[in-house]
């Protein structure tokens, strides 16, 4: 398979981060804010995958993939955990805005 | 000593708070019993300890003896970090004349005040805190004492200030009005009170911990070795003159006495010890008498020691300079007695007269401690150290007084009491006998300490502004005594006394309390024979039982009849006569004395402000608060912001990466 350049697929995990980095900073409504936390996620993990196959030879590290697969099922979780947190949320407190939930009260 | 004792006297205690509140909920009985018997048996082990340091052998297991004069630790490794921190933490048990003494008054005093708070804290519905606190509060300050190096020191001297503070602040569930118009109800002020306390101490003791941290380091370039242990660093006093080296030793040793300071609060930490008397009288007399105020003392006590056993016993030249910490300690002290010894002619309220004469009485124990060490005088050590004895035992006694009375009238306030005597004999004349020993009048176990103190501070040349400012504040001392005797147990009844004695019949306090009071009052009366062994044994000389009557007859005799003699007469009669005409026989109004002459109401003023101390450390905290309050919105619970803020953080990290 002739392949592009690593610098390439770096861009693109960076672009994820960096995507993600922004919806956190400026929007407000908790879903996307869970999107854009697994958005990084994923860009992180692109970045092990293309470091595994540059150390690799040809092949993805076995070590980095079985990291990068471990580090999906958890991603998944949180985003489960995080998306029931957000339904509680909505059904106290009627509201997706996060600036509105600013106090640790009940 | 028994085996293993230097563990059990600590450990007991810890055990029997630990049990405590699971034994409240069981059976209220058992709960006093088990902390009296865990407190009898430090007692008792304490005592053994001195037995031994009477005989000169100081014996753990059999066949395994070591000679008592001579001071010596039993120590283990507890926190293993040679590889990180250069030195492994040590936990260990010193045994020298000061700290055996020490354990003693502090196992002693606190037994007779765990008796007394059986009757004392009979309606208290949360016993099992009370007692856990109180356990470990003083299993705190006997590990305090007898600790072998100066970490160990600093974490026993904080979970002390950690237990005053709940123990401060115990009634914080308290619904009933405030004393203070700031805060809505008792409770809330007596936690104020309490976290006072404790933020005061701790402010004093970052500095103190700072200060710990310098020896290690200095011990290190001098001994190759970082260093905590007490023996160790008297063995080797080239540590001092490394901080005399680096130019630090001016800031190092006010440093280092910070911590004491607040401890002791003495002057400039002296505001939180009048607001500690929130909490329950038996906690104010344990703070007082036997832990917490006591540990600076010690402190400094245990400083002079290590500089004395360095030059006497391991042979080495005085280091230069080193008196600069103990100029600042007799200084202090000495101011902080004349400061306290003002207040507390004003107080209205009975424990803060109280606590101002401890502050003060404190103040006299920097100073003889102070002398001590700027001069290497060892009479003046001997002094302050029975000053310690003599005070621990009296306000012990004063305090357990005025909580006999506090819960029989049902207000704190000196103005709302009067004409008790004919109820409360019992009180009243342990109480006499207190204020008597407070006020230094012979043959209380007072008057010995304080004028030894006195008599070591006129000897020298170098320390005559102190001797002037301590007599003057032993004429202060006696007024406010007898101010307080006059107000509390002569005069006229006032109306608070007569609607609770038409209410229901006005008691003396209940036998348990009795016997405490008693107990403490026969002590304070006899204390003064035995002050010359105890000389001998905190100078580490083996007392010669053959001629022990001899040596106490002429030391009674040199003290009665020293060059001073004329002047004890003069301080007590200066003192006692306007308090006996204004306060106990009521010949004129002290409030028309004061409202009369323009002079003296600014002086009321400016005493019953508290030398306007209190106000300016409210103003500089509400400072701080405010700059705090203008600090915190950055922190906006946004996470929107914060995550701008990593962004921030993480730009800069990676352009100072760059720039690298």
């Amino acid at each position: 398979m002739t392949s592009l350049p690593i610098q390439v697929y770096f861009a693109l995990s960076i672009s994820l981060l960096a995507v993600g980095f922004y919806i956190l900073s400026v929007k407000r409504n908790i879903l996307r804010i869970i999107l854009a936390i697994e958005l990084m996620i994923t860009g992180a993990n692109m970045a092990f995958v293309i470091l595994g196959y540059w150390i690799g030879n040809g092949v993805v590290d076995p070590l980095i993939r079985s990291i990068v697969i471990i580090s999906m099922g958890i991603a998944s979780i949180v985003a489960a955990l995080a998306i029931a947190f957000v339904i509680l949320i909505f059904n106290k407190f009627g509201t997706r805005d996060i600036r509105k939930l600013r106090k640790l009260r009940w | 000593m028994i085996i293993y004792g230097e563990i059990l006297i600590w450990l007991v205690p810890v055990i029997a708070a630990l049990l405590s509140p699971i034994i409240a909920h069981i059976s209220r009985k058992l709960t006093h019993a088990v902390s009296i018997t865990s407190m009898g048996i430090s007692m008792i082990i304490a005592f053994t300890m001195l037995v031994d340091l009477i005989r000169g052998k100081v014996s753990y297991y059999p066949g395994n003896e070591v000679l008592g004069v001579i001071p010596f630790s039993r120590t283990m490794t507890w926190i293993p970090l040679k590889h990180i921190i250069g030195v492994d933490i040590k936990f260990g048990v010193l045994f020298d004349p000061l700290s055996i003494f020490m354990a003693n008054v502090v196992a002693f005093v606190s037994f007779w005040i765990f008796i007394f708070s059986v009757g004392y804290m009979d309606k208290e519905p949360d016993i099992g805190r009370y007692w856990f606190l109180m356990n470990l509060f003083v299993s705190s300050m006997l590990l305090l004492v007898l600790s072998s190096n100066l970490l160990e020191m600093f974490i026993t001297w904080e979970m002390v200030g950690l237990c005053s503070w709940a123990l401060i602040s115990f009634w914080y569930k308290s619904r009933a009005p405030s004393p203070d118009p700031r805060f809505k109800t008792e409770g809330e002020y007596n936690a104020h009170c309490g976290l006072k306390a404790l933020l005061t101490t701790s402010f004093a003791d970052a500095f103190f911990l700072v200060a710990i941290a310098i020896v290690g380091y200095v011990t290190m370039l001098s001994m190759g070795e970082p260093t905590f242990d007490f023996i160790a660093l008297s063995e080797n006093l080239s540590w001092i003159n490394e901080l005399v080296r680096l130019g630090i030793l001016p800031i190092f040793s006010i440093m280092l006495l910070s911590g004491p300071l607040g401890k002791s609060a003495q002057f400039p930490y002296q505001e939180w010890l009048p607001e500690a008397m929130a909490g329950p009288t038996t906690v104010s007399a344990l703070i007082h008498a036997a832990t917490m105020v006591k540990a600076g003392a010690y402190f400094v006590g245990r400083f002079y020691v290590l500089i004395y056993e360095g030059v006497h016993l391991y042979n080495q030249t005085l280091p230069a300079g080193i008196d600069v910490f103990f100029l600042i300690a007799a200084y202090i002290g000495t101011f902080t007695a004349f400061l306290a010894g003002t207040q507390g002619m004003v107080a209205k309220e009975l424990k803060k007269i109280l606590a101002y004469s401890t502050i003060s009485q404190l103040g006299y124990i920097f100073a003889a401690f102070g002398i001590a060490g700027l001069l290497m005088y060892q009479e003046a050590f001997l002094a302050g150290s029975l000053h310690i004895l003599a005070h621990a035992v009296f306000k012990a006694l004063l305090f357990l007084c005025a909580g006999a009375i506090l819960h029989t009238v049902h207000t704190k306030y000196v103005y709302e009491m009067g004409g008790l005597k004919k109820y409360m004999p019992v009180t009243f004349y342990t109480m006499l006998i207190g204020a008597l020993s407070l006020s230094g009048v012979p043959p209380f176990a007072g008057f010995f300490s304080k004028d030894a103190i006195i008599h070591v501070a006129f000897q020298n040349p170098k320390t005559q502004v102190l001797f002037i400012v301590l007599v003057i504040t032993a004429i202060i001392t006696v007024f406010y005594s007898f101010r307080m005797i006059g107000l509390v147990f002569y005069g006229e009844e006032s109306d608070h006394i007569k609607k609770l004695a038409s209410e229901h019949e006005l008691h003396d306090a209940p036998l348990v309390m009795k016997v405490s009071l008693i107990a403490l009052a026969l002590v304070t009366i006899i204390a003064g024979i035995f002050f010359e062994p105890l000389q001998e044994i905190l100078e580490g000389r083996i007392i010669d039982s053959s001629d022990l009557a001899a040596s106490i007859g002429e030391y009674l005799y040199h003290t009665f009849i020293s060059p001073l003699l004329p002047l004890t007469i003069a301080v007590i009669l200066i003192g006692f006569l306007p308090a006996y005409y204004v306060f106990i026989a009521r010949k004129a109004d002290p409030a028309r004395i004061v409202e009369g002459n323009i002079i003296l109401r600014g002086i009321y003023r400016f005493l019953i402000n508290r030398w306007y101390f209190n106000a300016m450390y409210y103003k500089i905290i509400d400072g701080v608060r405010g700059f705090s309050n203008q600090l915190r919105k950055i922190q906006t619970g946004l996470a929107n912001v914060n995550i701008l803020y990593m962004l921030i953080a993480l730009l800069t990290a990676l352009i100072l990466l760059i720039l690298m």
